[in-house]
Order: C-alpha cells, then structure tokens, then sequence
C-alpha cells in the first residue's frame, strides 16, 4: 500500500470555533450594553459594600430556624409528591414498559412540558391560585421536578436489560409486575442517586420560593435587603448557607454507603 | 392485589426494607403536613380558582407586546450565554487546582474544593440579591451571579473529569521529561474533553433555566415581565411569556442531545 491511500490529516477546527464563540460574546456584550469597566472601578465600594455583612444579627434566631425548617419540609414534600408522580408516569415513557408508542409520546412531551416550567412561574400561579404559603411551593417544586425525576426513571427503566423484562412475561407477568419485580430492583442504585439530587435541588428552590410568597426563607431575606438590613441578611445568608452544605454532605454520604 | 403476589423472599411476603421504605416517608410526610398548611380544604378551594385562571389562559394574545417579548427572551439568552463563557474562563484553571492528580499541592486542592463547595452552595437567586443591592438593577448582577454559581459547578465538574482520565497517558509523557504544566495541557485535559462537552451542555441547560426566573429580584431577563403581568393579571401576556419559556428550553433540550450524540461519537474535532 502507498502512502497516499491513508487519509489525510484532520483539519484542526478548535482556531474557528474559538473565534467565532468570541465574536458572539463581543456581539452579545455589545447588545447587552453591559459595562464591565465599572466593576473595576467599583472594587473599592465593593469592599466597602461587603463590609456591611460584616456583623451577623442573630436576633430572630427562633424565627429564622422556624422558617428554615419550613423550607426543608417544603422541599421534602415537593420531593416526595414529584417521587410519586414520577414513578407514576415514567413506565409509560419508558419504551419497553409502555403499553403503545401514542401514549408513550405524550407521556414523554408530559414529562417534557413540566419540566419546562420553571417553578417560580409555576408558584407565581400557585400562589395567585390558592393564597399565600408553603402549599403552593410545594405544588410547584413537585409538578417541576417530578418532569425531571420522570425523565431519570424513564432513562433507567430503559437501560435495564431487555433479558428481565422477557423472563417476567414469559412467566406472565402484568404491567405492574414488571415494574415492581423487574424495573425497581435493577435500577434502584442509580434512582435513589436521582432523587437525592432532586433533594438537593429542591432545597435550594425552596430557599428562593419565599420571593414570590411561597413560603420558606427567602420573603426573609429579600425583605431584609430590601430594607437595608445587611446584618439580618448576613445572618440569613449563614443559615441557609450551612443548611444546604449539611444537606449536600448527608447526601453524599448515603451515596457512599449505598456504592 | 399486592397481597395475592408472590414476592422473591423466602416466605413469598414484601421485603421488611420494601414496606419500611413506604411506611417511613409516610410518616414524615403526615408529622410535617402542619407545617406546610397541607390540607383537604385548602387543596379542594383551590381547584376551582385553578380552573379558573386556566379559563382566563385561552385569550388572543397581545401581538403589540411581542417585540418586547422578543427582546427579553434574546436578552435571556445572551445573559445565559455570557455568563456561561465567562464561568468557563473562570473555572478552568480553578478546576485544574482542585483535581487530585493536577493540583500542584494537597492544600491548594483542599482549599479550592471548599471554596468551589462554597460557591455553590448558595442558589442563583440570593447572590443576585445580593448583587442587584449593590450594583443596581439591570443583567449586569445577573450575569454575574449566574456565572459565580456556574464556576462551583463547572469547577466541580471539570476536576471529575480530570481525576478519572487514564494514568497511562500522562506516565508516557513524563517519561519523555515533560512538566507537570505540559502533562495538564498535552495529557489531561484532551482526555478530558468529552466529559467537559457534557457537562457543559448541563450547565447551559441549567443557567438558561435559571436566566429566565433571574429578573424577579431585577437582574434582567424574561423574568421581570413575567412576575409583572402576573402581579397584574395580565393574562394574554403570561400565556405568551410562559410559552416562549418553554419553546425556548425545549429546543436547547433537543438540540443538546443532537450535538450530545455527535460529540460522543467523535464526529466533533474539538482538539
């Protein structure tokens, strides 16, 4: 063989991509009309600014640890309500449970259209529905998540091997069946891993929620920096702060025992 | 039904673990009903209010609201866009530092670990609190905080990919005498490439997501308009806005997976 069958050398394109994603950002910094001189020049007033944190007012510790429990609970029920919808819906978007492809799309679009609702406009809805609150926060982080969880189940159910679906059917099993002798038990492992990130997640949202009177934390410390309390906020930050890091490291570590 | 199936445990009953597993969460769930004011009344009043402000959706939209509606949303996405490139910027060297096998000292990996932790840790909406108290209203905060969150997770995720690249790359090329700086640029992270395309295509997802609620708290984006029309129930406009939220995601979730697919199967020469 000669040296001119092999094919030739790829191009290197990484030149072109680079330069074209940067005139996209001078394009997009351009129309923003965003100044990031100013950072610069306001780094002074920053430090300035920060320093107002400086001294955390823990005056209301009962009522910021009340709200804080709050927003746990919230996100625990949002996680549990959208645990239940998802493991609901994802058999039918899983294609070798779903009993046809028709209701297997729009068991896909369902999952696809709740997750595409971000849930503070989810709880501005909520909320203008059924008053102020936790109950609507609740409502919103699960319709929301539960788009996601519905995904992840779906995904997992799909990669189990075909094999234990068929062994279940051919001893004549039923749609129920395989999902709770077939699917759970071989995807297990990776479904808790998907709710306690969904956990995570809520938590977070939780912590946000209270901005459009759903409940929780976040009224707290929007209403704190609104008034120029930067003391209170500083202590509220801390709180929320702690909170997510615990519940991050808990997380991590029923992953590990679990692994 | 359940009663009459025949479980795989030696005396054909539900698994001990199994019926823990429901009876436990329930529990929580009935103990901590109170504290988010979960119940029938306020669940069945609702409905009816649903149905409702779902009545109030089918009206003609306001075609002289979309021009503003289209600047928004671009405005949206370049906010996402921006802040995504500047966290890569920001959190490639970070990443590096905070991977086992590239880090040039254990304290300096402990160190970025945490604080990338600590930058994550807090959601998109308080650092732009935070940052609308002090630089004033507009996208500039949101920019920023979404790209101040965006550097823990992209951090985090780039260091994984680095820690589980082959060993055997970077032994060949320190055999050949090569520094510690050459083996990072030559040996880690072209390995790590497709797992950092994945990441990313997450990360935009999750930042676009986020860009569009950022305006709530005034940091720019689709997100003021919608808390405004539904403060003052606008119906005609929240029923555009929320339809062009999702139009918006559901293409950027179809197109990741078109470009997923292709990055994986090594259509794309990126190095």
């Amino acid at each position: 063989m000669s040296i001119k069958t092999l094919p030739s050398r790829p191009h290197n394109l990484f030149p072109l991509w680079l330069s074209l994603a940067l005139a996209l950002l001078w394009l997009i910094i351009w129309d923003l009309d965003v100044a990031f001189q100013d950072l610069v020049y306001g780094i002074a007033d920053m430090g300035e600014y920060l320093s107002r944190y400086g001294a955390p007012n823990f005056s209301n510790m009962s009522s910021y640890l009340h709200l804080m429990l709050q927003t746990l609970v919230t996100a625990f029920w949002g996680t549990t309500l959208a645990f239940i919808m998802a493991a609901t819906i994802a058999p039918y978007a899983a294609r070798q449970l779903t009993p046809n492809p028709v209701i297997y799309r729009i068991a896909r679009e369902l999952l696809n259209f709740m997750r595409a609702m971000p849930d503070l406009l989810l709880a501005l809805i909520f909320v203008s529905s059924m008053g102020l609150g936790p109950l609507p926060g609740v409502l919103a982080l699960s319709v929301h998540t539960a788009g996601f969880l519905g995904k992840f189940f779906a995904e997992n159910m799909e990669r189990v091997p075909a094999g234990k679906y068929e062994a279940l059917s051919a001893v004549g099993a039923g749609f129920t069946q395989k999902i709770v002798f077939a699917a759970w038990p071989s995807m297990l492992r990776e479904s808790v891993g998907n709710v306690l990130y969904i956990f995570d997640r809520n938590v977070r949202m939780a912590a946000v929620l209270g901005l459009v009177g759903a409940g929780g934390i976040g009224l707290e410390l929007h209403d704190a920096l609104r008034l120029f309390k930067y003391n209170q906020a500083s202590a509220l930050i801390i709180i929320i702060l702690i909170t997510i890091v615990a519940i991050d490291n808990l997380s991590s570590w029923i992953r590990k025992v679990l692994n | 039904m359940t009663l009459s199936w025949y479980w795989p445990t030696p005396n054909g009953k539900p698994p001990l673990i199994a019926v823990l597993s429901v009876i436990v969460p329930l529990a929580v769930l009935l103990l901590t009903a109170s504290t988010v004011d979960m119940s029938y009344n306020k669940i069945f009043y609702a409905i009816p209010r649903m149905l409702d402000f779902t009545k109030n959706l089918w009206v003609m939209p306001d075609w002289h609201y979309v021009p503003q509606l289209a600047k928004k949303m671009l405005e949206t996405v370049e906010m996402t866009l921006l802040a995504t490139a500047l966290a890569i910027l920001l959190s490639m060297p970070l990443g590096v530092l905070a991977a086992k096998n590239a880090s040039p000292h254990p304290i300096i990996f402990r160190i970025t670990r945490d604080l990338l932790s600590f930058i994550r840790a807090l959601p998109e909406l308080v650092w732009a609190l935070v940052f609308v108290s002090a630089l004033g209203l507009g996208p500039l905060p949101g920019i920023m905080a979404l790209s101040l969150v965006t550097v823990g997770f992209m951090g985090k995720f780039i260091a994984e990919s680095i820690e589980v690249v082959d060993a055997k790359a970077i032994e060949g090329l320190e055999s050949t005498g090569c520094t510690k700086f050459q083996s990072i640029l030559y040996a880690m992270l072209p390995q790590a490439v497709p797992d950092f395309i994945g990441s990313l295509l997450y990360i935009l997802d999750h930042n676009l997501r986020a860009a569009s609620i950022l305006g709530l708290v005034g940091a720019g984006g689709i997100g003021y308009d919608m808390v405004m029309s539904m403060r003052l129930f606008n119906y005609e406009r929240i029923g555009m806005i929320a339809l062009s939220i999702y139009a918006l995601v559901t293409l950027l979730d179809r197109l990741s997976d078109v470009f997923r697919q292709k990055a994986l199967g090594g259509i794309l020469n990126v190095h």
